[in-house]
């Protein structure tokens, strides 16, 4: 021990300098989640694996920057109110009324026409199109994730994609965006690649940038002509305003959502194309996301992918089925719902024993449920039969008729394409 | 926030610019001291009945073993620190966010490169300068015109390291996939250096430059090796861009 004691000074300043860097390391990992390996696999870099390199090692690619994440992390999803938002859609000028969803026939502002066919009314899209595939295919390997799509998307459409789990649409977005390369076919997009701005559906950002820096570096990038003051003006859009100079490490989903979204908006592009764009999101935060783009309509066109119909059915004007990456229906939202239109409802009061076995020996009722007492859902083969039979069966099996309408809704008319 | 200005953040938010510094200094106060003081340290460690006896320490024994860690560890961290930067598809929904919104394939890649390179090549003057004077002080003082024109080829060599590293993160997506690779491909130059009609050449030469013009070397002796490196760096960047803009997310 002596002679350890007899070296020279600057090799103990320097001994010590190695040892308090190692410790220092330690104690930050212990304050740090990491990435890549366990803790205990990084602990043993940093103290075998040559100082400094080890703390390098684990600075740099096993370190997640930040406080370390509890189980659950402050979200303004939660801190707002929905009922008293009111919202402005970028460039158009328009107040949104947050407290209601507003119906997709007042939220389409481009003109479209209405005509009887076939004793239906049928919508004629006369709005020029934005963006069209013909014959776009994408395959991976032996699989075909889209085959001949032909997409048409009419210019200030809210054009919603909807299909279910796996059948094309976050690659039909990501072609579109340009982020992967079609197999067959042909795109044609009618903007400017700098007008069109994508969020994907769980966005992620340099956890150690702030709110406000991520939508200034999507505004410098998007449009720079911009002033600053737009950033803060998109992050209130998405009810970011109080997190704003908070660091997106510490954000919940929800409200990196709001960032992506709010990063998409920066630059009032024309063409947004939004996957899941309220995937993450709580049900308040949901109207809110689902009014700011309601609020759009018209002024920018937004394509969203989606399999929750309900947002579908609120927003968009314009709706395309896609399945097993093929187009089933492409089309104003209203005609999806006329043409699949088979199921009925039928409330009556009293004993339905016998309207329930009269309705079955017809031949065109293939399906027959009761949810609930008196509450008869159907579904039929031939619309035109039931609607003109339904009300005398009903007045022969001695019951009252309390309502019979048709059952439509996005959801049916969905499963009748895809099942 | 541009995205130069990301970079810098990047550098100095997560601490890889300090950690680049931090290699660099620790190596240069280490080289020199053990240079100095190797002879006291292995006669107080367990060298009983063997007697080590080594010749008299010179200035440029300091600079030998800065530039020797400097050249393994400190490239090491260097190809870290470039790997975690340009390593752009490690995160793909990150790297959506930058892919639908440059103009041109070259901002992604271009800023990360410059910037890191930048950051590696401060951090080895920074280290050569304090290896200087940490030797000055306890060895001698060495040729200092002939110390920046071999620090200079040195900072060629990062030039055409941290390219290299570019290049590579286009063809893979993680980032320890990218330091392995880039380690293999550094490291195992040199090795191509035994071959004399190509030893001079090679870019792994410029790593020792600054020893070899602070022992009487000419700078002409570096200058083949200087301008391949700078051509090979210019290619793979070239590379490294091309593969930005046509990689698929």
């Amino acid at each position: 021990m002596e002679e350890l004691a007899e070296l020279p000074t600057a090799v103990w300043v320097l001994a010590g300098v190695g040892l308090i860097g190692m410790v220092a390391t330690l104690i930050d990992l212990a304050f740090h989640d990491v990435k890549q390996l366990p803790k205990g696999a990084w602990a043993a870099i940093i103290v075998l694996v040559s100082f400094p390199i080890g703390a390098v090692l684990y600075l740099t690619l096993g370190r997640v920057a930040g406080p370390r994440q509890r189980t659950s992390v402050p979200d303004a999803d939660t801190g707002v109110a929905a009922a008293s938002a009111t919202t402005t859609a970028p460039g158009s000028g328009a107040d949104v009324a947050g407290s209601e969803t507003v119906p997709s026939a007042q939220i389409t502002a481009a003109p479209r026409v209405l005509e009887r066919r076939d004793g239906r009314t049928v919508t004629i899209e006369t709005r020029p199109t934005i963006v069209a595939t013909e014959g776009l295919g994408k395959r991976y390997g032996d699989l075909w994730a889209l085959r001949e799509v032909d997409l048409k998307v009419p210019q200030g459409a809210t054009y919603g994609l909807i299909g279910p789990n796996g059948a094309g649409k976050t690659t039909m977005l990501s072609i579109l965006a340009g982020l992967r390369r079609p197999t067959d076919g042909t795109i044609n997009v009618e903007v400017a690649r700098s007008e069109v701005a994508v969020v994907v559906d769980t966005p992620h950002f340099e956890p150690w940038l702030t709110a406000r820096e991520v939508v200034d570096l999507a505004r410098t990038l998007t449009a720079p002509d911009q002033p600053p003051a737009q950033v803060e003006r998109v992050l209130e859009q998405v009810k970011l305003t109080e997190s704003i100079d908070r660091r997106v490490g510490g954000f919940s989903r929800g409200m990196l959502q709001r960032v992506g979204l709010a990063a998409g908006l920066v630059g009032e592009p024309q063409l947004l194309i939004l996957d899941e764009p309220s995937a993450a999101l709580d049900p308040a935060g949901r109207r809110e996301v689902l009014d700011l783009i309601g609020g759009l309509a018209g002024s920018t066109t937004v394509i969203l992918s989606t399999h929750v119909l309900a947002d579908v059915q609120q927003v968009c004007d314009v709706v395309g089925v896609i399945d097993h990456g093929e187009l089933r229906f492409q089309g104003p939202i209203e005609e999806l719902l006329a043409r699949t239109s088979t199921a009925y409802g039928l409330h009556v009061r009293g004993d339905t024993r016998e309207l329930r076995d009269r309705l079955l020996e017809q031949d065109w009722v293939t399906e027959l449920t009761e949810p609930a007492p008196g509450r008869l859902r159907m579904v039929v083969s031939d619309a035109t039969q039931a609607e003109r039979h339904i009300p005398s069966l009903v007045a022969a099996a001695g019951v009252g008729l309390a309502s019979f309408s048709p059952a439509t809704d996005l959801e049916t008319a969905f499963l009748e394409l895809t099942s | 926030m541009t995205l130069w200005r990301l970079e810098l953040a990047r550098l100095v938010r997560t601490s890889r610019g300090l950690a680049l510094l931090a290699v660099y200094a620790f190596f240069a106060l280490l080289g020199p001291i053990s240079a100095a003081y190797i002879q006291e340290i292995l006669e107080r460690f367990g060298t009983e009945g063997m007697q080590i006896t080594f010749e008299d320490p010179t200035p440029l024994d300091g600079l030998v073993q800065f530039i020797s860690n400097a050249s393994q560890l400190g490239l090491l961290a260097v190809i870290i620190v470039a790997a975690a930067a340009l390593s752009l598809d490690a995160r793909p929904e990150l790297a959506a966010f930058l892919r639908t919104r440059v103009q041109r394939p070259a901002d992604l890649v271009v800023p990360r490169y410059v910037v890191v390179t930048v950051a590696s090549a401060v951090a080895l003057i920074f280290g050569t300068v304090i290896a200087v004077i940490t030797t000055g002080t306890l060895l001698g003082w060495l040729p200092v015109a002939e110390l920046i024109v071999g620090t200079l080829y040195g900072v060629l060599y990062l030039v055409f390291a941290v390219a290299v590293v570019a290049a590579v993160a286009g063809f893979l997506r993680s980032q320890l996939a990218t330091v392995f690779v880039s380690i293999v491909i550094l490291l195992t130059l040199p090795v191509l250096g035994v071959i004399d009609a190509v030893g001079s050449w090679l870019p792994s030469a410029l790593l020792t430059a600054v020893v070899g013009m602070a022992a009487g070397e000419g700078a002409g002796e570096y200058a083949g090796a200087a301008v391949v490196a700078v051509v090979t760096a210019a290619l793979l960047l070239i590379l490294a861009v091309h593969r930005a803009a046509t990689r698929e997310s």
